[in-house]
């Protein structure tokens, strides 16, 4: 999925690579999608692949 | 902007999406005509392709080549991807409900072939109906516990 957004910055992560940050972080199932606003707090997830109103609604309310 | 953590191997592994779902309809209909007629050489078969699915991936199964050859190329469009991993485990765990169903079916212990049979038809059916891969949520469970 990709979304034109400057202000948006989208990491993907491999889980099985990273098994700790899974473990800290409760990641059950892939993908996980996790929304972070700018200072590095979580404010949203979504399990699975996410729709793409998900995901713009999950960044409208960071702003 | 978008970056990426993985390896490139790990990228070289993702397939469509929506194949493992087509599959599964297959692999539904197929667990259900073995159960209905009792016939062994039906799960035999199912089994047979749960072991590629398992070894060599869902993609490379004669499901996944039928979804490949006939389905992808008349789907509009752009594909979903998905790790492979997950679903691959996931065939991995068809199979041996499949292998047990096998053996009960020709050891003619009939209620371990049609248990096995079900608990291999009921996840298919959810994989098929809901787009819910009940091994693929095991997976990274498993992993998390054991590696």
């Amino acid at each position: 999925m990709v979304i034109p957004m400057t202000d948006v910055k989208h990491i993907h992560i491999d889980a099985e690579s990273h098994l700790e940050l899974v473990r800290e972080l409760d990641i059950r199932s892939t993908p996980t999608t996790i929304f972070i606003d700018k200072d590095g707090g979580e404010v949203g997830r979504a399990a699975g692949t996410p729709k793409r109103e998900q995901v713009l609604a999950a960044l409208a309310a960071i702003q | 902007m978008s970056e990426v953590l993985d390896t490139p191997e790990v990228r070289k592994i993702y397939i469509d999406a929506r194949g493992p779902r087509f599959a599964a309809t297959i692999t539904a209909t197929v667990l259900a005509v073995a159960l209905v007629t009792q016939n062994k050489w039906v799960i035999l078969v199912q089994a047979l392709i749960f072991f590629i699915g398992a070894v060599r991936g869902p993609q490379f199964t004669p499901y996944g080549l039928i979804f490949k050859k006939f389905v992808k190329p008349r789907l509009q469009k752009e594909a979903p991807t998905e790790d492979v991993r997950p679903p691959k485990f996931a065939q991995a765990v068809g199979f041996i409900f499949a292998l047990v169903a096998t053996i009960g079916a020709f050891a003619e212990a009939d209620l371990v072939f049609t248990i096995a049979t079900g608990f291999a038809l009921a996840a298919a059916f959810l994989n098929s109906a809901f787009n819910y891969c009940l091994g693929c949520e095991m997976y990274l469970l498993i992993i998390r516990f054991t590696k």
